[in-house]
Formats: structure tokens, C-alpha cells, sequence
């Protein structure tokens, strides 16, 4: 028995102390604190992993932060998984996925008649976007099998119109993205799928150390699938664009996307997170067409060569130079990779932005780079969560792993605030998706996260000596969010650039409004928007704030 | 029944916690503790006998050294740790085990105090190059340069010309210097470049701006660079303590793929016998029968997996080319059967499709034919085989203008096809197109292709 203790004495140890390159003093307060049963969130992820080791068992849940029912408050999507047929005795029906809509204060209250539980498949991700342009916000859900867009009536109540919009794809979806690459004013679709798989196509397969029954690598299926490209003809339907828009020249196991302009020319791009065969950069040639720019720009593998396991994606200008930068979370063992654009190639500056250890550590799906702390730097939160097992487990569940947070600080650098700054009660399990949002409107961002088998956290802001903030909510002259507007300000005599995106991360949807982190500055100067298609309005000045307007249309040509 | 062995771990805090430090001899320690149960049977009865052998003589290095290389290959990092550690304190000499303990920790990510248990084992030996690419590798993710690309030349100076020369490369770019990486990487023979290589090269050529000479270079990385390893002696000594039936497949596989198969033939029969349905073992058993010529064991092996795993479309792929290399009665039916199988179950794989296209040529059924080219085609559009037996298909039909692009596509995608430009110019003649056909000819004759007419009679 005594050992028995001392071995436990060890580990809370360890957990306590855990000696992270950098890590801050102790005395810091966490700076999240996870508050979702608190809050009215009860939804449980469930994977239904059975001992048949079906691969699509290790890889959900997804969760979206977005105002659908137009109240100006962010209401939470969670994805369900559930099982697949074919093993006797398993439990009884899950609950399809869950819309909760927030009270106005950050609590929520579940909203089950909504119809948007969506049961035609087995569910992975989700993003929002307002594809009919009617003023509210849809849900497009990829699932393992068809996936199913969801049309919002304006109240929150959804109708499944996949069907008739013609965007069913039935691959192993997994990321998606809403974008407007023609500039045509509606919002078109990119749909990741991961593997060519079903469950008669499962593997037996064994971890290479243990030799216990273990998920299978990707690569033993050798099937990358090929994603799909969907053109909005702007009447409710979608027509599937892959092949003629270049998607046909490559295929991967992909697993994240994010959309933004790399090149600068004004044209909305697509980086997909590929998972262990080499990422694409899909660049934006005009007229609906894309070539795949991956490895000349310098972000399809690694600086090691190594075409690594990317899962979560986030694009965003870390440095303050003005263009997008990349950063993709990988397996245990691979670092991140921080992409840094140059203009005309992205450098891969992992080592330069203090991610070229500590982030080997973990497994990381889902993924935020944003500004918790309001001092004006982005820093970046990861969802971490094995795929492979292991005999000596970090908790009952074998895969569960703790998430990671870094500080941003000049200079585009990170610094891991481990996990003793993190969050009030240290959680480990195996998380996936995590969406930003302000879910409580007091200016800080918190973080949704999902996790695999497990409740999902609700991770309410806690930075003590949070700086001010403002939330810009770009909208086109339609009314709808602009997916790939650019908006910037000078922040005492620093340009901060944001983009306006529901995609990114890992089978996530976040907040598109932009949050820019003020510091101890009352002010944001010189606010601008690059709209999609490259023409640019300025705004002026604003005074930190709760939430602002910018409006197409309504600046001033530049 | 888990077997847990389990032993008071006194030091654990310490190294759990606080960075490496050594101590004395005395301080070596107990046993680590490792779960027995959460490994493969077979695993765990080596690691119990280690443990065993380190119990009788616990102040002998070797054994705990080794007891560590055994835990880390077999999943059990945070206990292989522990026993490098009391190794390398009970043999200060010894290179090895510091070295380990640098590799583990710097995947774990803490590349500080791996760098500090690498600088230890160079005290060491100074004189093994592995260990200064690696300082020089983890120095760059650090990004501390200038002692990078000291360790690099370290590695030089020590025969790690080629690794040494691609670090020196990472670190030119690295420095903004695109040129000096090119300079660099121009000692490696061409024929002898890794894709990395490749893949350093078209960087710095983007970077000069040089956008059709980074094309060219990427161009060859195609599928992926992958890492660009270095031979490491002290690593593959590791090798010998995996257990697991993957750690072995996977190294048989490789055999296998290196034409080894007679002497893997009688490990994979072995492993069989204790685990007989494993469908990776049976892939790689049927495999290993077809490249000794045993056609008939790799049948019944083949079929033995179908009936344990009767979705799982590899067995249909390898049956189906079973059946179309045998001529006998029912065969070729029989192929496209297991044909069909294998596409419904993954319609992903090209090979499938073209067979099965060429199956249903031989049938007269053309159209349907044409649709499994097409599948093909669609997974693979540069597979010049398959452009050319839709020519052969549509030559067949005498549709001599879809012949004729069918066979353009198959040149245009590998011009030293000699088969395709002589059947271009059969079908060039056949539409009345000869001076177009004079030219193709030319062209098939230059490539050598003495090709007798029945061949390209469509």
C-alpha cells in the first residue's frame, strides 16, 4: 500500500510541476476556467468505440460558436458521433448533435426542438455561414457518410437542404470551410474529406511498440480522398466545381482547412491540413481555378522534410507584418509548424517562434490562435488528445492527453504557459474541436471545446489584468458576415491585422467577428476592411468597445 | 490476469520533476514500474525476464541499459527513462546510455535537457558524428543557429558529409542565404539526391526567385521528402528488442520489399502458427509465396484470410491477380469476380479498374471497358499504360479519331512508350492522316521499337 502512494504522490507531482520550457511562476491565476455544467452545457461526445477499433472512433467531436438565432449572442453547436452498425448488444440510440442557445449572459439553455440534431451519418465537424444570404447563420456538418447543410429560418430553427443544395458529399468528411472565392457575393463551399473508408474497409491493426489491438494509421489505407469544391449559383443550390477547379490534381488525408488570401492578389485561398501526406496550398488563379502552390511555397511538409501528421489549422498575421501566416498542429513527436508568409513563400519558422519543442509533447487536434490575454499578440490555445496507446496513460482514458497553452509575445514568438497556468481545474481528456468566441460579451475570448467520449469544455476567460478589447462585426452589404474580409488598425503605433473566418482549427467554427486586443490603449486608429475582391474601405477611429459595425458600403474608399 | 510489476519508485519526484543531474552509483534505484498487461503477451514475457535479469545483478549497467532500450521500444517511455538513467549512473562511461536518454527526451519535446544529456554522452565520445546531427538538428529547432551549423561542421569533420552538408544547407536558408545553400547541397551527386534534397533546393530557388528552377527541384520530392535520416548504430541496437508482431511485420515487409523473400518466408510461417488469422500476416505471407513461386500456397493463404476478414479488399486484389496470371479454365471470370469485390469495396484503387477494364476488353465488352479505363484514369490521369489500352479499345471499334487522342495522351505522358507510338500510327494511317503517321513512326523507330504489326492490330 505504501507504494501505492507513493506512486500517486509521484504523479501529482509531476502534474503539478511539470517543467515547461518557459513556464510562468506559479503564482500566475489560470487564465480559463472550465465552466460549461455551470453554464447549461450537458453534452456528452459519445464515440462508440466497441473494440472494433473503426477509425472514425478516434477522430470526432466537433463544436461551433455562432449567433444563430440573430440575438447578438453566441450559441454553441456540438457534433455528435454515436456508432456504427454492425456489433450486437451495444447501447441504445445517441442523441444527435446538440444546439444550445445562449441566454445572453454566457449560460445556455439546450434547444432540442431546433432540428438540428442532423442523424445522416456518423457526425465529425461543423461550420456556419450564411450561404442564402437571408441574415442568418446556416450549419454545414460533415459526417462520416452524407454530410448535411442545415438552413436556418431566422430563428434558430434549422431544415436540412441538402438535398436540394446538392452538397451531400459522402466521404469521410471531416473539415469545411465557407468562402467566397469568385467575389461574387454569396458564399461557396470547400469540404475536406480524410480517407477513402467504410467499415468493411477496416484494418486490423496493432501498435508498433505494445502490440495491442491500436486504430490504424492513415496510411494503411493508402486512400487519400480527393476534397470537394462547391460553387454557390446563389438560388439555394451548389454546383460540385472540383475537377474543373484543379481540386482533382491532388488528393490527401486531410483534416483541417482554413481559408485566406496568402498571395495578397485579393482572391480567397485554401491551405488543407493533411495528415501524414503533404498539405495543399490551393492558390487562387481566378475564374473559379486553383493550383495546388504547397510546395512551392514552402508549407506542403515540414522543415525537417517530413510531411507530417497536420490535423487543426489556424491562418492569421502573427507577426503584425501584414500577410497570413500558417500554423498546423501534428502528432506526438512532430512540432508545430509555424509557417511564416513572406510574400511569395512561407518560411518555416517553428524554431524562430518558440514552437520547436515543447509542442512535440502531445497530440494536437484542434487548435486557436487569438488574443485571450487583450495585450494586442495573438497567443494560441491546443486541444490535444492521443490516437495511438499507451501503456503509461496520463489518465482512465488511455488517450487523453492535457491541453496547451502559449503566450504571444513580440516578434511573432510563443511561450508555453504549460499547464499550470491552465485552466482553473487542470482537465485532461481527449480533446478535438475548440471554437473562440466572447461567450459571456465581456471582452475576453473563451474557448468550446469537444471532447472525444467526454463532456465538452466551456472555458470561460479568466486573465487577470486583461487588457481592452474590441469586436468588429464585418458584415457585407448584405448583412452577412464576410468570409475573408481583412480589417486592421493601428494600436499604439503597431498595424494589427485580423481576418474575418468561421473555419480553421479542427472540425471547429468560430466567432467570425474580429477581436483585436487593445493592451492598456483606449483606441484603435486607421481601422480599414479589405473586402473579398481586393477593394478597401477605411472606417477610422474607434474607442475600445463592446461591439462595432464596419459595415460594406459604408467606409470610405481608399 | 494483468501482471503489474510494481516496485516503490523512492526517486521519482526528483526525476520526474527536476532537470538531470547525475549522482552516485548508490542512488541507481529500484526497478522501474511497468504494467505488463497493457503489452502484447509475448512482450511481456521478454520485459518480465529482463526485469528478472536486472533484479539479479541490479548495479550492472548493461542490463539496465538494455531493460531500457527493451521499455522504449516497446512503449514504455516514462520507465525506459528511469532506467537509462540509473544505467548511465552506474557506468559514467559509457556513451549509450545518455545518448538514449537525449533521444527520448527530445521527442517527449524538451529539447533543453535532451541537448544536456547529448552533451554528456560527446563528453563521452566525442567522436561519433550521429550525436553532433543531432545537436545540430535540435540547436536549429531552437533556433540558435550559429551552434547549429558549429555542430553541423562537427559532423563533417567526423564523415557525416552528406547529413552534415543538408543541416548546413537548413542553416544557410535559415540565415537568408538561398545561394550558399545551393552552393552547399551541390556536392551531392545528382543521382544521388535524397528528395529533401530536392525539396532544400527548390526552397532556396524560391527564395532567389527563381521560380522555374524551384519547380524543377520540387518536382522531385513528389510524394513527400521524408526525413533525412543518417545511418545511427547506437539507434538500430535498439532494434532488436522490439517485440511486437507490427514492430516484426513492418520489418519483414521491408525484406520483402528488398527481394528477401526466401528467408523471410520461414519467420512469417512461424508467426503464423501462433497467430493464424492476423490478416497483416497473412498479406505478407501471400506475398512472400508469390515472389518463391509457391502460387498455390499463396492461393490457399490468401483465401484463409477472406474467410476471417471477407471485406477487406486487398485479399480480392491479390486473388483477382492470382487468377489473371493463371490461364485455366473459368480463371479470367473468376478474376473479375474478385475484381468487382475489391472496387466496391475500395473503388480508390487504379489498378483494379484497369484490369477489370482490360477483362472486359478481352470480352468484347467494350463500353464497359472504356468505363473502367476511365475509373482508372480519373484516380491516375498520368498512367500512360491505361490511355493506351482505351486506344486499343476504341482502335478496336475503329473510332480512329478517339483511338488517336486516347494514344496521344499515353506518348505525351511517357514519350519512350514505343508500343503507343506505333499504334498512333496505325490509327493515324487508318483516318487518312499519313504524313502525321510518317512522323509518329519515325518517332516509334527512333525509340527502337521494332514492333511487329499483329502487336498494334487493333
Amino acid at each position: 500500500m505504501k507504494t501505492g502512494w507513493l506512486l500517486v504522490g509521484c504523479a501529482v507531482l509531476a502534474t503539478a510541476c511539470e517543467d515547461q520550457e518557459g513556464a510562468q511562476p506559479p503564482s500566475e491565476s489560470p487564465w480559463f476556467e472550465d465552466q460549461a455544467i455551470e453554464h447549461g452545457l450537458d453534452f456528452r461526445h459519445v464515440s462508440g468505440a466497441d473494440g472494433r477499433f473503426l477509425l472514425p472512433e478516434i477522430m470526432g467531436g466537433g463544436a461551433a460558436l455562432a449567433d444563430v438565432d440573430g440575438d447578438g449572442d453566441l450559441d454553441a453547436y456540438l457534433v455528435q458521433s454515436g456508432h456504427f452498425p454492425g456489433r450486437e448488444g451495444r447501447p441504445g440510440a445517441v442523441p444527435g448533435n446538440r444546439l444550445y442557445l445562449n441566454r445572453g449572459d454566457g449560460s445556455f439553455v439546450s434547444s432540442p426542438a431546433a432540428g438540428a440534431d442532423d442523424r445522416h451519418g456518423y457526425g465529425m465537424g461543423v461550420v456556419a455561414g450564411d450561404y442564402d444570404n437571408d441574415g442568418d447563420v446556416d450549419l454545414y456538418v460533415t459526417n462520416v457518410g452524407r454530410n448535411t447543410l442545415l438552413r436556418n429560418d431566422g430563428g434558430g430553427v434549422f431544415d436540412d437542404v441538402t438535398d436540394f443544395a446538392g452538397v451531400g458529399d459522402s466521404g469521410f468528411g471531416t473539415a469545411a470551410a465557407f468562402f467566397d472565392p469568385d467575389a461574387d457575393g454569396d458564399l461557396d463551399l470547400f469540404v475536406v474529406n480524410y480517407v477513402a473508408w467504410s467499415v468493411g474497409l477496416e484494418r486490423d491493426c496493432y501498435d508498433y511498440g505494445t502490440g495491442v489491438r491500436n486504430y490504424c494509421d492513415p496510411g494503411n489505407y493508402d486512400a487519400p480522398s480527393p476534397d470537394r469544391l462547391y460553387r454557390n449559383d446563389g438560388d439555394g443550390t451548389f454546383t460540385d466545381i472540383s475537377a474543373s477547379a484543379g481540386l482533382s490534381d491532388a488528393a490527401g488525408n486531410g483534416l483541417g482547412v482554413i481559408s485566406a488570401d496568402f498571395d495578397g492578389d485579393g482572391r480567397a485561398d485554401v491551405f488543407v491540413a493533411n495528415d501524414k501526406t503533404m498539405n495543399h496550398l490551393w492558390i487562387n488563379r481566378g475564374g473559379l481555378r486553383f493550383e495546388n502552390q504547397a510546395l512551392l511555397w514552402g508549407c506542403a511538409m515540414d522543415d525537417h522534410g517530413i510531411a507530417k501528421a497536420g490535423m487543426g489549422v489556424a491562418a492569421a498575421d502573427a507577426d503584425d507584418d501584414g500577410d497570413v501566416d500558417l500554423l498546423v498542429v501534428n502528432i506526438e513527436g512532430e512540432t508545430d509548424s509555424f509557417f511564416r508568409n513572406e510574400g511569395r513563400y512561407f518560411v518555416d519558422a517553428t524554431a524562430a517562434a518558440g514552437l520547436g519543442a515543447t509542442s512535440r509533447r502531445h497530440t494536437r487536434f484542434g487548435v486557436a490562435l487569438a488574443d485571450f490575454d487583450n495585450d494586442g499578440r495573438l497567443d494560441i490555445y491546443e486541444a490535444n488528445g492521443r490516437v495511438a496507446y499507451s501503456p503509461e496513460p496520463e489518465a482512465r482514458d488511455v488517450f487523453a492527453e492535457p491541453n496547451m497553452l502559449f503566450r504571444g509575445l513580440p516578434g511573432g514568438r510563443f511561450d508555453p504557459v504549460g499547464y499550470c497556468g491552465e485552466p482553473a481545474q487542470r482537465r485532461v481528456h481527449t480533446s478535438r474541436a475548440v471554437a473562440v468566441g466572447d461567450v459571456d460579451g465581456d471582452g475576453g475570448l473563451d474557448l468550446l471545446v469537444a471532447n472525444r467520449d467526454a463532456e465538452a469544455y466551456l472555458l470561460m476567460n479568466r486573465v487577470s489584468n486583461r487588457g481592452r478589447s474590441i469586436r468588429f462585426r464585418v458584415l457585407t452589404s448584405a448583412g452577412r458576415d464576410a468570409h475573408g474580409a481583412i480589417v486592421s488598425g493601428v494600436v499604439e503605433g503597431i498595424r494589427r491585422t485580423r481576418i474575418v473566418q468561421t473555419a480553421g482549427s479542427y472540425l471547429a467554427s468560430r466567432d467570425p467577428a474580429v477581436h483585436v486586443g487593445l493592451g492598456a490603449a483606449a483606441r484603435i486608429e486607421d481601422v480599414a476592411v479589405r473586402w473579398p475582391g481586393g477593394r478597401r474601405e477605411v472606417y477610422g477611429d474607434f474607442s475600445a468597445a463592446a461591439e462595432v459595425e464596419l459595415r460594406q458600403g459604408r467606409g470610405a474608399q481608399d | 490476469m494483468k501482471r503489474i510489476v510494481a516496485f516503490a519508485l523512492a526517486a521519482c519526484a526528483a526525476a520526474a520533476c527536476s532537470p538531470p543531474r547525475d549522482a552516485s552509483p548508490a542512488a541507481a534505484g529500484p526497478l522501474p514500474v511497468v504494467d505488463l498487461g497493457a503489452v502484447d503477451a509475448e512482450i511481456g514475457e521478454r520485459l518480465a525476464d529482463m526485469l528478472d535479469a536486472v533484479r539479479q545483478v541490479p548495479r550492472d549497467a548493461s542490463r539496465r541499459g538494455e531493460l531500457g532500450m527493451a521499455l522504449e521500444v516497446n512503449g514504455f517511455a516514462e520507465a525506459a527513462m528511469a532506467s537509462y538513467r540509473q544505467a548511465a549512473l552506474l557506468d559514467v562511461e559509457e556513451p549509450r546510455w545518455p545518448y538514449y536518454q537525449a533521444l527520448l527526451t527530445a521527442h517527449r519535446g524538451n529539447l533543453d535537457d535532451a541537448l544536456s544529456f547529448l552533451g554528456r554522452s560527446i563528453e563521452r565520445d566525442p567522436g561519433y558524428a550521429p550525436a553532433w546531427l543531432w545537436r545540430g538538428t535540435w540547436l536549429l529547432d531552437l533556433d540558435q543557429v550559429e551552434e547549429a551549423s558549429a555542430a553541423f561542421a562537427r559532423a563533417r569533420v567526423l564523415g557525416a558529409a552528406a547529413a552534415a552538408a543538408a543541416g548546413l544547407a537548413r542553416v544557410a536558408l535559415r540565415e537568408g542565404k538561398p545561394q550558399q545553400a545551393l552552393d552547399l547541397l551541390a556536392s551531392f551527386a545528382a543521382e544521388e539526391r535524397h528528395p529533401y534534397v530536392h525539396k532544400l533546393r527548390g526552397e532556396a530557388y524560391a527564395r532567389l526567385g527563381q521560380i522555374d528552377a524551384a519547380r524543377a527541384a520540387l518536382a522531385k520530392v513528389d510524394g513527400g521528402a521524408g526525413s533525412f535520416s543518417w545511418p545511427d548504430a547506437r539507434s538500430e541496437r535498439k532494434k532488436r528488442f522490439e517485440g511486437s508482431l507490427s514492430a516484426k511485420l513492418a520489418k519483414l515487409r521491408e525484406q520483402l520489399l528488398g527481394s528477401g523473400a526466401a528467408e523471410v518466408l520461414p519467420v512469417l510461417e512461424e508467426l503464423r502458427e501462433r497467430h493464424p488469422h492476423h490478416q497483416g500476416l497473412l498479406g505478407a505471407l501471400g506475398e512472400a509465396y508469390r515472389q518463391t513461386g509457391r502460387r498455390e500456397q499463396e492461393l490457399a493463404v490468401l483465401r484463409h484470410g477472406l474467410e476471417h476478414h471477407p471485406d477487406y479488399y486487398a485479399f480480392h486484389l491479390n486473388i483477382a491477380d492470382h487468377y489473371l496470371r493463371r490461364d485455366g479454365s473459368g480463371d479470367k471470370y473468376r478474376a473479375q469476380a474478385h475484381l468487382d469485390k475489391a472496387i466496391a469495396l475500395n473503388p480508390e484503387v487504379d489498378w483494379a479498374h484497369a484490369q477489370r477494364g482490360l477483362l472486359l476488353a478481352e470480352r468484347g465488352r467494350l463500353d464497359a471497358a472504356i468505363a473502367s479505363f476511365e475509373a482508372a484514369l480519373a484516380l491516375d490521369p498520368a498512367n500512360a499504360t491505361v490511355h493506351y489500352y482505351a486506344g486499343m479499345v476504341e482502335a478496336a471499334r475503329r473510332r480512329w479519331p478517339e483511338a488517336i487522342a486516347r494514344f496521344q495522351r499515353a506518348v505525351a505522358r511517357d514519350p519512350g512508350f514505343a508500343l503507343a507510338h506505333a499504334a498512333l500510327d496505325r490509327a493515324l494511317m487508318e483516318a487518312g492522316r499519313h504524313d502525321e503517321g510518317k512522323r509518329t513512326l519515325k518517332a516509334a523507330k527512333r525509340l527502337g521499337a521494332l514492333v511487329a504489326e499483329e502487336e498494334v492490330a487493333p
